[in-house]
């Protein structure tokens, strides 16, 4: 389970991004003990960190579509690949979540299908 | 230039039509898919959403009576977190739609989540209309969950 301290840093970024008028469909925290990163869902990344990259290349080809998501564009692939980059000594599996958020409503995101294989081995 | 899938569904697009008994209409995607006459002209839609962001508000509005019973609330705050954005539209003349379930590209359910309330329903300012897409078939005032596809599928939503 997330930190409280996450979770503001989430809401605080999804509030951000809406104040902003920009529009992804969702932002997610992600920590790691005393690491703690945001991000967003995006159109296409490039540049993971190797370990993640392997995960998400079992699901299918990165950017690409694949159960109704984007390998690689959900936020939580790029929060969680924030805080990877920062060791190598930490492993995708020890990665706590915070709630996904919808900036221009708030509501809580549920996680998909890729992400729930990648990050939690379902 | 187009709206690729991944923007699709990476994206939180603002979305607007015409219906045929001129309705304004706003759609909030959600991360779901675009109608194709909306994805195929993504500069369009960008130009109409700004200058919605320009016109002043004109229009009390309703909010959907069911709206508890179709999205799950935290609190009274998230609540109004959650309609700030519908209001903004239906304040200014649209009747505003967003999506059900959210995470789920394929799933095309959409409520009414705000309107405006005003003897006539051609309330958008002139010059905007001008711009909005007409459609074919009548958006559905219904209080419930509605599929889109049924609506756009004539107008060529694939």
């Amino acid at each position: 389970m997330a930190s409280q301290i996450l979770e503001k840093k989430t809401w605080n970024y999804a509030m951000k991004l809406k104040n902003l008028k920009l529009d992804p469909a969702a932002v997610i925290g992600v920590e790691y003990y005393n690491i703690k990163r945001v991000d967003r869902s995006t159109k296409s990344r490039i540049h993971f960190v190797k370990r993640l990259r392997v995960a998400l290349s079992r699901i299918g080809k990165i950017n690409t579509v694949k159960n109704g998501n984007l390998i690689g564009g959900c936020a939580e692939a790029g929060a969680a690949n924030k805080v990877l980059f920062v060791s190598k000594g930490i492993q995708i599996y020890d990665l706590q979540f915070s709630i996904a958020r919808r900036p221009k409503t708030m509501q809580p995101v549920p996680t998909c299908l890729n992400c729930r294989q990648t990050f939690y081995g379902i | 230039m187009a709206y690729s899938i991944s923007e699709q569904i990476s994206r939180d697009i603002d979305w607007f039509v015409l219906d045929p008994i001129d309705k304004s209409i706003h759609v909030a995607s959600a991360g779901g898919r675009l109608p194709q006459i909306i994805a195929d002209d993504d500069r369009t839609n960008s130009d109409i959403l700004k200058e919605v962001r320009k016109l002043r508000p004109e229009y009390q509005f309703q909010i959907n009576p069911n709206l508890n019973f179709i999205v799950e609330f935290e609190s009274e705050r998230m609540r109004e977190l959650y309609l700030r954005d519908f209001i903004f539209m239906a304040e200014r003349g649209f009747f505003s739609y967003d999506k059900t379930i959210l995470g789920n590209f394929e799933n095309d359910l959409y409520h009414l989540v705000a309107w405006p309330l005003s003897d006539s329903i051609t309330s958008v300012n002139e010059l905007l209309k001008t711009k909005l897409i007409k459609i074919n078939n009548l958006f559905p005032e219904l209080y419930a969950p509605f599929n889109i596809r049924s609506i756009l599928l004539l107008d060529n939503y694939s």
